[in-house]
């Protein structure tokens, strides 16, 4: 009785999966293959469409040994990353803590922070940065009235922080603008995960004498672990993936010259570096993520 | 002792405050200087006194741009492309991700390998067979085999058809799926198992189960999901601008304009470069517009819907 409900239950999960496998078929494994194809040719224009000649590696070692930007641009990209995921989700977190508890206003804060995941978009972002009078205000730039920041190094420095130190805080001062622009999805979903945690744990551990310090760390924390998981995953896909991204810029540069070939191969690498990072991400978290089932 | 946890109280309350209201003013800046910039004549961008308030208000770069983008039309056009896709997205991704949350079966570590690779490919690696795939529509050979029978030749182009965006998101291969399926999975993962082994032993069906039991009782997910999914298709750009070049959608005719404003500040001799800045702002608020308002209008539901699926679980 029991094995036959377990095989009627991993049929109908199969079943369950069926449209995004048609899917994934049609709209993502076979694009993909013709793009690998494509980063091992050359690719020319007849009249009968595009015409693929095997050349093998030539397209990758181009960019890895003559190209002098690409490796340069990824290395850069990945460096920024490393600093930029911890930052944004404990930014992110934080702001989700507070904005799930009930004050005054909330509701007004709540809308304002999740503005940015409405407008989040490859042109206007464009079009503000190529817009003279506002770019100033997206780099954080000195020159703009509203967030100078060329004076708080030597304020930091004067109070009596190490030079080092300022070194790192600066650059994310400067990036303000695009940590608080990027945080917005992420705390949707850290906000989501927060209302879904029961009442009653809080009240036993407060009946318990727990102090909310531990029971952040206790109750909290463990609850929205498959969140925190989930909004790392986005926050690397989100910067690896979005259309300002210096490698991704490249790429479409090349898209661009009508060097598909070349693209392709540009991306399968980048792929293949990414995937790297995000499947370490998977492993070293998920086994601390705590699942109510299994 | 009572005095010194008001005091503690009120700081926390100013922190707080602070904190948020600092962070609010970044988020809201660009939005006002866009409201300014797009409401001002001319001669305001030359006077150095006028920094967020104008002094000369207009409403001509307003009507100017919304004649440029066909306005209407393109409105139209982009909630309805981005409205159906959003909700085909919707009910393929909620339904792959409760098969990968909640049942085990052979071939699912694969199928989460899939999903993992369509959020970390980036879309850019297969914009050209994309096209072609969607130039040439020929799923598993049917077209070739109609072809073969009928003895006409049969050519599908789904290039700028609105067909282009609903057979991916139906299939589960919308924008951003990948992401979608993954928040779906995470979030029926989190839900406690009792609810669906009542189903079971009252003999619902599996599906039934999903469809009466699981959706009903994860309407915070289901907001969140179709808040994201409907604005990344509104703000889409990758997709639209390579399977429906000559769409009528806001964002389009933004992305067009940005190009056309572009390509005169370059190469016309006497352009008035703040001339297309008033226009461009002009066009990012009346893109942004829409979204905002659909967003006010909801907001209430929406965070009450976050709220109300609290006390579940």
């Amino acid at each position: 009785m029991n094995r036959n409900l377990q095989a009627k239950k991993s049929r109908a999960g199969f079943l369950f999966c069926i449209p995004f496998l048609i899917g994934i078929f049609l709209f993502f494994l076979k694009p993909a293959l013709t793009s690998i194809i494509y980063a091992f040719s050359v690719l020319t224009f007849t009249p009968e469409g595009l015409e693929t000649t095997f050349v093998g590696f030539r397209n990758f070692r181009q960019a890895l040994f003559v190209d002098p930007t690409y490796v340069r641009t990824i290395v850069e990209s990945v460096r920024d990353m490393v600093l930029r995921v911890p930052v944004l989700l404990m930014l992110s977190l934080f702001v989700a803590v507070i904005l799930n508890q009930k004050f005054k206003g909330r509701l007004f804060f709540r809308a304002v922070f999740f503005l940015p995941v409405i407008v989040v978009n490859g042109i206007i972002m464009e079009i503000l940065q190529s817009d003279f009078l506002s770019s100033r205000i997206m780099a954080g730039d000195a020159g703009s009235s509203l967030f100078a920041t060329v004076d708080s190094s030597e304020m930091l420095l004067s109070i009596g922080f190490s030079p080092d130190l300022i070194e790192v805080l600066i650059p994310f001062a400067h990036s303000i603008f695009n940590l608080a622009w990027s945080s917005g999805v992420p705390i949707l979903m850290f906000l989501a995960a927060l209302q879904t945690v029961p009442e009653a744990l809080y009240e036993v551990a407060r009946i318990e004498g727990a102090t909310g310090w531990e029971q952040f760390w206790k109750i909290t924390f463990p609850s929205i672990s498959p969140m925190i998981l989930m909004n790392t995953i986005y926050i690397l896909a989100d910067y690896f993936t979005t259309s300002t991204n210096p490698v991704i810029k490249l790429i479409n540069q090349q898209t661009g010259n009508m060097r598909f070939e070349y693209a392709a191969g540009l991306s399968w690498m980048y792929f293949i570096v990414v995937g790297a990072i995000v499947a370490l991400v998977l492993i070293f978290i998920d086994k601390h993520v705590v699942y109510t089932v299994e | 002792m009572k005095s010194k946890k008001v005091v503690l109280n009120f700081v926390k309350t100013l922190f707080r405050f602070m904190f948020l209201a600092g962070l609010s003013v970044i988020i809201v800046y660009p939005f006002f200087y866009s409201l300014s910039v797009a409401l001002r004549d001319v001669q305001d961008l030359y006077d150095p006194l006028v920094i967020l308030v104008p002094r000369h208000f207009t409403l001509d770069n307003i009507r100017n741009v919304m004649e440029r983008m066909d306005y209407g039309r393109s409105l139209l056009g982009s909630f309805f492309r981005d409205g159906v896709s959003c909700l085909l997205q919707i009910a393929s991704c909620s339904l792959t991700g409760y098969g990968l949350a909640r049942f085990n079966f052979k071939g699912k570590k694969i199928i989460s390998a899939l999903m993992f690779a369509i959020i970390i490919v980036p879309p850019q690696t297969y914009v050209i067979p994309n096209y072609i795939e969607f130039r040439y529509f020929n799923p598993f050979g049917f077209s070739s085999l109609v072809s073969l029978i009928s003895g006409n030749d049969i050519n599908i182009n789904l290039i700028d058809s609105n067909l282009a965006f609903f057979l991916p998101a139906v299939l589960g291969l919308g924008i951003r799926s990948g992401i979608i399926i993954f928040m779906f999975r995470q979030f029926f993962r989190g839900m406690p198992k009792e609810l669906e082994e009542a189903a079971y032993i009252d003999g619902l069906s599996f599906f039934r189960t999903y469809y009466r039991i699981m959706l009903p009782n994860s309407k915070a997910s289901l907001v969140t999901s179709f808040l994201l999914s409907f604005v990344w298709y509104w703000n889409d750009y990758v997709y639209t601008s390579s399977l429906m070049p000559r769409a009528k959608t806001v964002m389009n005719q933004l992305s067009i304009l940005f190009n056309n404003i572009s390509y005169i500040m370059q190469y016309e001799q006497n352009s008035n470069p703040y001339e297309g800045i008033l226009l461009l702002q002009s066009g990012v608020l009346l893109s942004i517009i829409p979204v905002l308002i659909l967003y006010l209008v909801f907001q209430r539901q929406f965070t009450q819907s976050i709220e109300r699926s609290g006390i579940v679980g």
